[in-house]
C-alpha cells in the first residue's frame, strides 16, 4: 500500500499535477533530512540540500519509471546531492575570500538565502517537545496504539493482535491519539 | 476526514478510497497541514528530539517548483495480453505456410530434373527407367524430410508451435 500511494501521487506529477509533488515532500522531508544530516552536520545546510534534492528529484521525475520504490529513487538523490554539497564545499574558498562577483553565485548555492534562518529548527525543537509532553499525557492504551504503529512500525492487524483488541478499536485509538497530539501543537 | 488522513499515513486505506482521499489532502490547504503534522507527530516519536527538521520544509519546496515547468510524461500503454498471443500465432502460421510452399516447391523440381534426365534415358531407357524415377523420388523425399526437419527446429526456437513440433521431430525421426 506505501508503494501505492508513492506509485499514485508520482504518476499524477508527472501527469502535470504539481501540487500532488507537496504530498511527497511531506510524507519523506523527515527522512530525508534525517539521511542528509548524516553526511552534512550543520542542521541549516542540511535543510538546504534536502530541498535541493527535492527539486532535483522534481527534475529527474520524467526518468522515473518506478522499477525501484520512490523512496529509494530519492534516498539515491539525496546522497548524491549530500556528496556533491561536500566536494564542492571543499573547492570553494574560505567565506573571507568571496568576491563581489561571485557573491551572488555563492548566495544562490549556500546557507545565506532568507529562508535559511534558525527558526525552522528553534520551531523544530519546540514542536518536539510539545509532541513529546503530549505523548506523555496521552492514556495508557493510545499510547500504547500509536507508540506501536510509528516507534515499532506494526500494521492495524499487528497491533489490534498485541493489545488483544478488534481493528477498528486500534484505528481509532490511533486517530485519537494524533488527534489528542495535533491539538497540544495547534494550541 | 482526518480519520481517513490518519490511515493514509498508516497505509491503511482501501484503494478505491485512496485517489479522493489524495485529491481532497491535495486542494485543502488544512488538511494538507494537518498531515504535515501528523508527519511530524510520527517522526518525533521515532527519533525523539534528536529527529530534528523543519516542518515547513515542504512549503519551501513548493514555492521553488512553482517556478519549475510542469511535467508531462507520456504514459507507455500495456500490451493486451491478447494481442501477444495473435501476434504469436500469426507468426508460427506464417512459418508454417512457407515451410509449406517452398517444400513443395523443392519437390516439384526435383522431380520435373528427374523425368527429364538424358542419363537414365539413354542408359536403360525402358527397364532401368521406372527403378531411377524410385530412387529420384526417395532421394527428394529424404531432402524434403530434412528440410522439414530444419524448419521444425526452428520453429521450437521461434516458441509459437508449442509440443506439436518436439512430436512432429519425434514422429519423423522414427521414421
Amino acid at each position: 500500500m506505501v508503494e501505492l500511494v508513492d506509485e499514485e501521487l508520482v504518476r499524477r506529477v508527472q501527469g502535470g499535477d504539481k501540487k500532488s509533488f507537496d504530498l511527497l515532500v511531506i510524507k519523506y522531508q523527515h527522512k530525508i533530512v534525517q539521511l542528509v544530516n548524516r553526511y552534512i552536520r550543520d542542521p541549516f545546510e542540511a535543510q538546504d540540500v534536502a530541498q535541493e534534492t527535492f527539486i532535483k528529484a522534481y527534475r529527474a521525475l520524467p526518468s522515473f519509471r518506478g522499477e525501484s520504490a520512490f523512496y529509494t529513487w530519492i534516498y539515491r538523490i539525496a546522497i548524491n546531492t549530500a556528496k556533491n554539497h561536500i566536494a564542492s564545499r571543499a573547492r570553494r574558498p574560505s567565506d573571507d575570500d568571496i568576491d563581489v562577483e561571485s557573491a551572488e553565485q555563492f548566495e544562490s548555492a549556500t546557507g545565506l538565502k532568507d529562508t535559511e534562518t534558525p527558526e525552522g529548527v528553534v520551531l523544530t525543537e519546540e514542536l518536539a517537545k510539545i509532541i513529546q509532553s503530549a505523548l506523555d499525557d496521552l492514556p495508557d492504551e493510545l499510547r500504547e496504539a500509536i507508540t506501536l504503529r510509528e516507534f515499532d512500525g506494526l500494521s492495524y492487524d499487528e497491533i489490534a493482535e498485541a493489545m488483544n483488541c478488534p481493528v477498528g478499536t486500534v484505528r481509532s485509538r490511533i486517530f485519537r491519539a494524533r488527534e489528542a497530539i495535533d491539538r497540544k501543537i495547534k494550541s | 476526514m482526518n480519520e481517513k488522513l490518519s490511515r493514509l499515513q498508516d497505509s491503511e486505506v482501501e484503494e478505491a478510497e485512496l485517489a479522493p482521499l489524495l485529491d481532497a489532502c491535495r486542494d485543502g490547504a488544512e488538511l494538507k497541514s494537518t498531515w504535515a503534522r501528523y508527519h511530524a507527530i510520527g517522526h518525533v516519536i521515532r527519533n525523539g528530539a534528536a529527529g530534528r527538521s523543519d516542518p515547513d520544509l515542504w512549503r519551501r519546496v513548493s514555492l521553488a517548483i512553482e517556478k519549475e515547468p510542469v511535467l508531462l510524461v507520456p504514459r507507455a500503454k500495456p500490451r493486451a495480453p491478447w494481442r501477444e498471443h495473435a501476434f504469436n500465432f500469426a507468426l508460427a502460421a506464417s512459418l508454417a505456410a512457407v515451410g509449406l510452399i517452398v517444400g513443395r516447391s523443392l519437390l516439384a523440381n526435383s522431380e520435373q530434373v528427374l523425368s527429364s534426365s538424358p542419363q537414365t534415358l539413354a542408359a536403360n531407357p525402358a527397364a532401368s527407367g521406372k527403378l531411377d524415377h524410385s530412387r529420384g523420388m526417395a532421394s527428394a523425399q529424404a531432402r524434403f524430410d530434412d528440410y522439414l526437419l530444419v524448419h521444425n527446429e526452428s520453429a521450437q526456437l521461434a516458441g509459437s508451435g508449442g509440443l506439436l513440433p518436439y512430436a512432429r521431430l519425434a514422429s519423423m525421426r522414427n521414421r
